[in-house]
C-alpha cells in the first residue's frame, strides 16, 4: 500500500523505447529509494534503452539522494539503458557541487528535448549510424532517416493512440 | 554563480561561454569558485567553455591540482564560439547576397 502511494507520485512512461520518469513531489530518503527500485524494475520489464529522469520539481537534494540517482544511472547502464538527468535546478546544482560528489560520469540535459537528442543513438541505433556526426543530432530529419525506424516509430505512435482511445472510452 | 545558473535555466541554454580574458590573476579561492561554476553548469546539462585564460591563471589552476580534463578550455573567445557552434551544429556562412568590395 505504501509502495503504491510512493509510486503514484512518480509518473513513469515508456515512449519510443525510452523510460520517462517524472518526479512530482519532494523526495525524502525512502521515496527516493522507492523511485530507484521502481525505475530499475521498470527498465528490466520494458527493456528500455534509455531513461530520462526529470528532476525539475526537486528543489532540495541531499548527498544521499544525489548518490542514489547517480547509482541509478550507473546501474541502468549495466542493464543496458543510458540515463539522463533533466532539469536540475540551479540551487540543486550549486548544492551538489559544494558537496564535492563525483558526478562527472552522470549525463545531464537542460530540457527534455536535449535529453532525447542525447539518447537518440541508443534508442534508434539505425538512425545513429547515418548521423554519426554530433552536429546532425540537432536536426529532426534524422528521426525518419531510415524506413525501418519510421515503421517502428509509427507502430509506437499507433499503439499510443490506441491506448489513449482506450482511456478516453473508459472515462466516458 | 547563482545568476549565471538561473539564466541558464531561464533561457534553457545548451552552452555557456565564460570569458575571463580581462582577468589578470586569480587567487586560489576564485580559481576554485570558477571550477565550481563549470561543474554546476555541467550538472544542469549545459556545456561550459572557459576562454581567455591568462598564463598566470593557468598556473594557479595547475598549482591547485584541479583536474581540468572535464572542463573545456579555449584560448580565445573566437575559438570558444567556434566550439559552441560545433556543439550546437551551427555554422556561419556567407550568403553571397551582399556586394563584395
Amino acid at each position: 500500500m505504501d509502495d503504491e502511494t510512493v509510486f503514484s507520485r512518480t509518473g513513469m512512461h515508456v515512449m519510443h523505447g525510452c523510460l520517462i520518469v517524472s518526479i512530482q513531489s519532494e523526495l525524502h530518503d525512502e521515496a527516493a529509494h522507492q523511485v530507484q527500485k521502481d525505475v530499475l524494475s521498470r527498465v528490466h520489464e520494458s527493456g528500455a534503452k534509455g531513461v530520462i529522469l526529470d528532476l525539475s520539481t526537486v528543489e532540495i537534494m541531499d548527498s544521499y539522494i544525489a548518490r542514489l540517482f547517480a547509482d541509478t544511472s550507473r546501474i541502468t547502464s549495466i542493464l543496458g539503458a543510458r540515463t539522463v538527468l533533466v532539469g536540475i535546478r540551479p540551487a540543486v546544482a550549486i548544492a551538489l557541487t559544494d558537496l564535492d560528489l563525483s558526478l562527472t560520469d552522470i549525463r545531464t540535459a537542460v530540457t527534455l528535448e536535449h535529453a532525447f537528442q542525447l539518447l537518440e543513438p541508443f534508442i534508434w541505433p539505425g538512425a545513429a549510424a547515418t548521423t554519426s556526426a554530433d552536429n546532425e543530432a540537432m536536426s529532426c530529419d534524422n528521426l525518419d532517416s531510415s524506413n525501418e525506424d519510421r515503421q517502428t516509430f509509427d507502430l509506437d505512435r499507433e499503439r499510443e493512440d490506441a491506448d489513449l482511445n482506450d482511456v478516453l472510452n473508459y472515462e466516458h | 554563480m547563482d545568476s549565471m545558473l538561473t539564466k541558464v535555466a531561464e533561457t534553457e541554454s545548451r552552452v555557456v561561454i565564460l570569458d575571463i580574458e580581462g582577468v589578470e590573476t586569480v587567487d586560489t579561492a576564485v580559481a576554485n569558485h570558477l571550477i565550481k561554476i563549470t561543474q554546476a553548469t555541467q550538472l544542469m546539462g549545459c556545456t561550459c567553455i572557459v576562454s581567455g585564460i591568462s598564463p598566470a591563471i593557468a598556473q594557479t589552476l595547475v598549482q591547485l591540482g584541479i583536474p581540468l580534463s572535464s572542463v573545456v578550455t579555449r584560448a580565445t573567445l573566437r575559438d570558444a564560439v567556434l566550439y559552441a557552434f560545433n556543439t550546437l551544429g551551427l555554422d556561419v556562412k556567407a550568403t553571397g547576397t551582399t556586394a563584395r568590395t
